[in-house]
């Protein structure tokens, strides 16, 4: 091992460090894969910076198989949590993860509405509602019910349980949409490349 | 200066087309035997006219292999040789190999007929 150039010493050591999300079998695999690829290279005459040219940055070389990783594990999954990891570790380099995100934070902020809704009506029954004021206008929330009316009453419970399960369903949808998408547009991408 | 390039753009011209065929490329090769990745990569780039990366085939072969479309293990040839890891096609992959090749004969023909238009009139 000791053996290799320092030069393609420290590009695998830079590579294992930027693979450290992968499963240590996978890595080593991975780092084996190459080194070998490498040692062909070196001894057919090729000099290490040759050699170590068409795999570009090692952190970006990584990230392909770490990308790769997460989406297969996610769309195996379809875990909520995984699909999110995807979309979140993308958001500032693919516009169908960013689009994904901006919906998941408006989906965000109706559940936390919901929510606040759903605990402020256990709470303060009498103030908490969606309340119609005389002079028009409506406001949802904590308001004073002295010159208001108050329109959906105990409904206000399977409202905020509908809002919370459709934001969630919704959510659910759209993350599964983005990472299949994302994962049909990285295929596409390695294939160009 | 000039001759050389442009004794190279159809050359660079091919190359760019053929890229987008990389995957069906790689497939159609592993249909043969099975391959390690540096003799993939100068098949590829010596018999097709493919020239893809390093950085290229093997995030792509990882992929291929996650999709159940490719298997590989680790060979020693010769005794004393260095180990290579060997991909071949699994029966997926042929699956895959036949409905991309259907797609692309498809559109060959296709095209092929758009462009070959004018030679007719």
């Amino acid at each position: 091992m000791s053996s290799d150039p320092a030069e393609i010493e420290e590009w695998l050591r830079r590579l294992n460090s930027a693979l450290a999300a992968m499963p240590l079998p996978e890595r080593n695999n991975i780092l084996e894969e190459t080194r070998s690829h490498l040692r062909e290279r070196l001894v057919a005459g090729d000099p290490p910076s040759d050699a170590l040219a068409g795999f570009g940055s090692p952190e970006d070389y990584a990230q392909c198989f770490v990308d790769e990783m997460r989406m297969e594990g996610a769309l195996r999954s379809k875990g909520t949590a995984a699909l999110l990891h995807v979309v979140t570790s993308q958001i500032n380099r693919n516009f169908v993860a960013a689009l994904a995100g901006i919906g998941i934070a408006v989906l965000g902020v109706f559940s936390f509405a919901a929510v606040g809704m759903l605990i402020a009506k256990v709470f303060d029954p009498v103030r908490a509602g969606v309340w119609r004021y005389p002079q028009g206008g409506f406001t949802i929330g904590l308001v004073n019910p002295a010159d208001a009316t108050e329109l959906l009453g105990m409904w206000l419970y399977p409202l905020c349980v509908g809002v919370l399960a459709l934001s969630w369903l919704g959510g659910r949808r759209l993350l599964l949409w983005a990472v299949r998408r994302i994962a049909r547009d990285h295929g596409a991408t390695l294939r160009r490349q | 200066m000039n001759a050389k390039a442009t004794e190279l753009a159809p050359q660079a011209r091919q190359s760019q087309v053929l890229k987008g065929l990389g995957e069906l490329a790689l497939l159609s090769l592993l249909q043969e035997r099975a391959h390690y990745g540096l003799e993939i990569l100068e098949r590829l780039r010596g018999e097709a006219g493919v020239d893809l990366a390093a950085g290229t085939i093997y995030p792509m072969l990882y992929r291929l292999e996650k999709s159940d479309r490719v298997r590989s293990e680790w060979r020693i040839d010769d005794p004393g040789a260095r180990p290579r890891k060997y991909y071949a096609l699994t029966g997926e992959g042929r699956r895959d190999l036949k409905t991309q090749l259907g797609e692309w004969r498809r559109l060959a023909s296709v095209l092929g007929k758009f462009l070959d238009r004018e030679m007719k009139r």
